[in-house]
């Protein structure tokens, strides 16, 4: 009976922690991915990770940082077995991202084509400043870089994404 | 703090949105600078708005009730090894009392859990089976290249299945969520072209039942330890192509 209330208790737990970010899991885990089929099976299987480990989570605030950390391992593990199956991840993915491109407008499909374009390195660190509206040394600590190498590579990305593209024109 | 032009497109360009004297002061001396501003200030607007991709409703529905510790745990277990089932039979026999209380607790789970049979409850099921595959259909396609065992196996654990190594080849395989239920959806590449497989751990069926819904045909067979699996195509004659395969390699380990 113990067990059972105890049991309940962990799945309240982890729905009020982990429910409320799903969205942005999910985002963060199509921009590592560039493919929504990917990112789905991402959140799942961290989804999954993080109701094995709740326990690990010592302070309820620090759950999004937390679960952001899952999806990129999750995310890593999930690349380094396609590399091992050496299959190419380009031609993976290409297709699927391509099918989010018929409801919205023009321009955002236009505009997500050069984001997809941008070097990984660049790509995530602005997804989790636009999209989570992380600060510099949040997305320091879950990139594992320092805040100088952060800015640097937030400059270069919207740098890339000028050039490439007419952002904020007009 | 004075900051020269090199500097002010660094900070707005890494920091568009961030304010501070500095770059207010450059900003009001340099008109170019000021565009430059200007610019990124709209372009958060429009990165925000492309960033914001939509998100399926498998992630936003409702919070699914979590699989047992046990099962999760038996999943990572089995992450880096092939499934075997004649080492597992080779397993030391446990003690008499531990198999006949076992058998109890099995006996008392199975009758819990096996909904009866009947035909409103195959119709809703069905009716869940084919609305899922709906969004998924893209995955059901010709496909050689097969999933790695590590990841089929990590599908399967958490429903408490496990698949013989001379399976058909399966190109495609994901925990899915019906009916609050994790669900294995694999696709598995027939002689006559892939056909999609959902493990169903708890629907225990005595015989085969036929599908057809939608465009798509199938059946709903039992499977040795006491659940089913539905397998679903095209036409019938992809489905049976498979069947027989499907049916024998699979085994759930409750």
């Amino acid at each position: 009976m113990q067990g059972k209330a105890s049991d309940m208790k962990r799945q309240m737990r982890f729905n009020r922690l982990v429910g409320e970010h799903r969205t942005d899991l999910y985002r963060y885990a199509y921009w590592l991915s560039r493919d929504p089929q990917l990112a789905e099976d991402v959140v799942q299987d961290a989804m999954l990770r993080a109701w094995k480990s709740l326990e690990s989570l010592r302070e309820d605030q620090a759950a999004k940082p937390w679960l952001l950390t899952i999806v990129r391992r999750e995310n890593a593990r999930f690349f380094e077995r396609k590399r091992l199956e050496t299959v190419d991840i380009d031609e993976l993915v290409g297709a699927p991202t391509m099918q989010l491109a018929t409801e919205d407008d023009t321009d955002s499909d236009d505009l997500r084509q050069a984001i997809f374009a941008l070097e990984e390195d660049y790509r995530e660190p602005l997804a989790l400043q636009v999209l989570m509206g992380h600060s510099t040394k949040e997305i320091a600590s879950i990139m594992g870089l320092t805040d100088g190498a952060v800015l640097t590579r937030l400059h270069r990305a919207r740098k890339k994404l000028i050039e490439n593209f007419d952002l904020g024109d007009g | 703090m004075t900051m020269n032009c090199e500097q002010f497109e660094h900070d707005v360009l890494a920091t568009p949105l961030k304010d501070n004297d500095a770059r207010r002061e450059h900003a009001a001396e340099c008109p170019p600078c000021a565009k430059l501003l200007a610019r990124a200030k709209k372009m958060e607007q429009q990165l925000s708005a492309a960033m914001a991709v939509p998100v399926p409703e498998s992630v936003t529905s409702e919070m699914p009730d979590m699989p047992s510790l046990e099962s999760v745990s038996a999943a990572s277990a089995n992450t880096d090894k092939v499934v075997d089932l004649e080492s597992r039979r080779r397993r030391p026999p446990a003690p008499v009392w531990l198999a006949v209380a076992a058998s109890v607790a099995l006996a008392a789970v199975l009758v819990l859990r096996q909904p009866a049979v009947d035909e409103a409850h195959i119709e809703n099921l069905t009716a869940e089976l084919i609305d899922h595959l709906a969004p998924e259909m893209g995955a059901m396609r010709v496909n050689y290249n097969s999933v790695p065992r590590t990841r089929l196996t990590s599908v399967l654990s958490p429903a408490g299945a496990s698949m013989q190594t001379d399976a058909p080849l399966v190109s495609y395989a994901k925990s899915c969520l019906i009916n609050g239920q994790l669900v294995p959806h694999l696709v598995v590449q027939g002689a006559d072209g892939p056909v999609t497989v959902l493990v169903l751990p708890n629907e225990k069926v005595d015989g085969p039942i036929s599908i057809m819904r939608n465009g798509l045909e199938g059946v709903i067979v039992p499977v040795e330890g006491g659940g089913s699996v539905a397998i679903i195509g095209r036409d019938a004659a992809s489905v049976e192509s498979v069947r027989q395969q499907t049916q024998e390699s699979l085994a759930f380990d409750i």
